[in-house]
């Protein structure tokens, strides 16, 4: 810069003309200010870890989801599925009853209800996976349950999307291994009542009539997941078993029966979930109007208020 | 107008002289530096942090090939960086008055492409980058509120390139030293 000049403007304004040299210098000054830039954030992208590629080769989705399915959705066949491959992730998105009487070993578990957006803490983890990462949906032949997930993941943001052909049964047919978890059954209950946990899975009318003391409100609904706030409020007290209870009787193979019973609906969204320790008890709640109706079970007698009191537990 | 020569300065009519080489440009400069060096400061720090992000929102624009997005989504943000830093500090002041003045432009020129071809997006991308999860947000088109920022800051920069003499800055300290250093 012209120092000079610039002293004497300041000293002498109406003695000095337009600094043209100065403006001029400035766009050389401009250009070695863009220059270090670059180079500056050239070296700070190799140097960051998630630095991006230079040059980019795919195209950005700019027309963003549908909510209708996808037009081409990308199937993966059954065949061409290695459990345990560290770059795919398997994900269930049947509802949790069908998870736990079937499922590829190793699958993450994300129901897609019907009326529900997908579990985000889920998505959180998916989105964590690294990059080229294949994500495997697992749904039930015959439905659009994996397709409608695969639009809603896609919405989201993420990539390397597909829907396992054929579902679960596809793969069933091939002989390739399954797991399968079942909830067991209460017949009778004894030992101390305080290391249990009551779940109501009854409705709303039901339990404002009556319910065991201290029991949690969970009622059964297929189409919604349970509240985050009731999960939350069990997730406190895992070190006790969670005993779920409906008003019906509970069938011998709860999980083998249409339409879900509503304590095996409930207790399966529990053992899916991951919580420990699950079980269900085959007495049917007796609402305290009722109470002088002998009980099923001779094992089980009802106590003053209507409280079943427990002599043995035999888990089915 | 005079027309430039070599020297560093051209006679002009008095009037014009000292209105351009008035002591009150030097005063007036400072908060205008300020304010916009600080806008450029905080706009220029997300889209540091997730590039990616910034390119899906460089991308929306749909102006360039998206070969070159991830480039620019690289370089942008630091280029906004270093140039508000220096203008903030009064380091070449006038180059990085420059500097800003083209990233105004070429900001001005993009919102004017989205405003004329009812762009829909989730945002401008000036301050957050949108981020491939934007996408499935509300979009709306770009509003002629963002042109006039753009606007009043562009006229901004072209004050300070043409009348700070950077005196209150890095630029006047160093004059002041060497000028001292001369004396002495």
């Amino acid at each position: 810069m012209s120092d000079n000049e610039t002293t004497e403007n300041h000293a002498a304004p109406h003695k000095a003309g337009i600094p043209w040299r100065e403006l001029v210098v400035a766009w050389r000054d401009a250009g070695l200010l863009v220059a270090v830039a670059a180079v500056a954030a050239l070296a700070f992208n190799a140097l960051r870890p998630a630095g991006l590629p230079l040059l980019r080769y795919a195209p950005f989705d700019l027309l963003g989801p549908c909510p209708e399915l996808a037009d081409e959705i990308p199937r993966l066949a059954p065949e061409k599925l290695k459990i345990g491959d560290p770059n795919v992730v398997v994900v269930d998105v049947r509802l949790p009853w069908d998870h736990l009487e079937g499922r590829l070993p190793g699958s993450w578990f994300m129901p897609m209800y019907e009326t529900a957006p997908l579990d985000p803490a889920v998505v959180a983890r998916l989105k964590a996976q690294k990059p080229g990462t294949w994500i495997v949906l697992v749904g039930t032949a015959g439905t659009a349950t994996a397709e409608r997930a695969l639009t809603a993941l896609s919405g989201q943001g993420l990539r390397g999307l597909f829907v396992l052909e054929g579902g679960l049964e596809a793969w069933r047919k091939l002989g390739r291994p399954v797991d399968s978890t079942t909830v067991p059954v209460l017949v009778r209950e004894s030992g101390n009542p305080a290391a249990r946990l009551y779940v109501d899975a009854r409705d709303d009318a039901a339990f404002a009539d009556g319910h065991r003391d201290g029991a949690v409100h969970l009622p059964f609904d297929d189409l919604l997941p349970p509240e985050p706030e009731i999960l939350d409020r069990l997730r406190q007290v895992q070190d006790r078993e969670l005993v779920v209870y409906a008003g019906e009787p509970v069938p011998d193979r709860p999980g083998g029966h249409r339409p879900v019973h509503p304590a095996y609906g409930v207790a399966a969204e529990l053992v899916a979930r991951g919580f420990p320790r699950v079980s269900i008890l085959a007495q049917p709640y007796v609402a305290p109007s009722s109470a002088s109706d002998p009980p099923a079970s001779p094992e089980v007698t009802p106590s003053g208020d209507g409280t079943p009191v427990s002599s043995g537990v035999t888990h089915e | 107008m005079n027309k430039p020569s070599s020297s560093s300065s051209s006679p002009a009519a008095p009037w014009l002289a000292l209105a351009w080489n008035h002591p009150v440009h030097a005063w007036v400069s400072v908060p205008v530096r300020l304010v916009v060096g600080v806008t450029f400061l905080i706009a220029a720090w997300p889209k540091l942090m997730d590039p990616e992000g910034f390119a899906w929102s460089i991308a929306m624009y749909q102006m360039m090939t998206p070969k070159y997005v991830h480039l620019l989504a690289v370089i942008l943000p630091m280029v906004e960086l270093v140039t508000a830093i220096t203008f903030i500090a009064g380091f070449r002041v006038r180059g990085a008055a420059v500097v800003m003045c083209g990233m105004l432009v070429m900001f001005i020129v993009a919102l004017l492409y989205a405003f004329i071809h009812e762009l829909e997006m989730t945002s401008c991308g000036c301050f957050t980058p949108a981020g491939a999860k934007a996408l499935s947000e509300h979009r709306e088109t770009v509003g002629t509120g963002l042109l006039w920022r753009d606007v009043w800051m562009l006229f901004a920069c072209g004050y300070v390139w043409l009348f700070d003499t950077g005196r209150w800055g890095v630029d006047g300290w160093l004059r002041s030293r060497k000028r001292s250093t001369k004396d002495a």
